[in-house]
């Protein structure tokens, strides 16, 4: 329940409210890039200590593709697309309009292209939450790892490890609308970006 | 030919816009990076830039700032999925003719391009 994660003093009716707007630009954008309809299977928000963040992409040791890009600005966070290898090399071919990759390893070209749907999913969030509040968020670059999903979140949580044990998660869950193939996206705010909340309901 | 300088540090994205400008008669060059386009932009001298904003080490508006310095006439549009109504006001007060949000299609970036010609 968002009631059990949110600070006290957050407006979480607007809170959601925003997540629910970026999302759904950030789809929007994925769906374009991809060129086919996005569903949005499910979205969840719980806080959860950092080593089980790896448990909502399959177990530590699950050969994920991590597509990870950080934002700062106005409020801080990290996004991450997460997708099963066949399922990256899946929308990879969407992205080329080719067939899907049946390899393991990815050349720069392909990685490039896995990083620009990264690029695009995550500014289409923040461009939506930042045009409602009048605020700029800036997203990193992104990178692209493929590795255990245990590798992975070591990387991408280093960070906010060094913060807090305790890692706030909005999780999305996504399939193109012929069911060819689905991800996950999830952004993991810092609490500066829970407070914009206010901005949005003054 | 006019020369247009395609700047992304993404080589996918890079090389979609260099071909779609080499097929409709531009001679293009490439920089990865924003340092890697101040240089180029000495070099190659192009007619037009195509800038993304997102971009590690100098970022877009960052290199937008020193193009327009180095030459107060640099014909500039904005290729970026960063489409912020802030940013959007900022790039064209810098100095950037038109702004593109990223994906584009084909023939945005080609009237763009011929807008910064003009």
């Amino acid at each position: 329940m968002i009631q059990d994660v949110a600070p006290a003093n957050i407006d979480l009716d607007a809170w959601e409210e925003l997540m629910k707007k970026g999302i759904a630009n950030a789809v929007s954008g994925l769906s374009l890039m991809v060129r086919k309809k996005i569903c949005v299977d499910s979205v969840s928000i719980s806080r959860v200590p950092a080593k089980d963040v790896i448990s909502l992409v399959g177990g530590p040791e699950t050969l994920i593709v991590g597509i990870y890009l950080n934002f700062s600005g106005a409020a801080d966070g990290h996004l991450m697309l997460a997708h099963r290898p066949e399922v990256a090399y899946e929308l990879l071919g969407m992205i080329l309009g080719e067939e899907p990759v049946k390899r393991d390893d990815l050349s720069d070209f392909e990685q490039s292209a896995l990083c620009e749907m990264g690029n695009i999913t995550g500014s289409f969030f923040l461009n939506a939450i930042a045009d409602t509040l009048e605020i700029t968020l800036y997203p990193s670059p992104p990178a692209v790892i493929i590795d255990m999903a245990g590798a992975i979140m070591d990387i991408a949580l280093a960070e906010i490890l060094q913060e807090s044990g305790e890692v706030l998660v909005v999780d999305t869950a996504f399939t193109t609308d012929d069911q060819q193939a689905g991800g996950r996206f999830m952004i993991m705010p810092d609490e500066s970006f829970m407070l914009l909340s206010q901005h949005y309901a003054s | 030919l006019s020369k247009i300088l395609v700047v992304d540090d993404a080589a996918f994205m890079r090389m979609r816009c260099t071909k779609m400008l080499s097929d409709s008669g531009f001679e293009v060059a490439e920089a990865a990076d924003g340092n890697e386009a101040l240089q180029k932009y000495k070099e190659f001298k192009p007619d037009g830039v195509l800038l993304d904003i997102t971009m590690p080490e100098l970022d877009g508006l960052a290199t937008l700032k020193e193009l327009i310095k180095m030459d107060p006439g640099a014909r500039v549009a904005m290729v970026t999925a960063m489409g912020q109504q802030s940013m959007v006001m900022e790039a064209l007060k810098t100095g950037a003719r038109d702004f593109i949000v990223k994906p584009f299609e084909a023939e945005r970036v080609l009237a763009a391009v011929r807008k910064i010609m003009e």
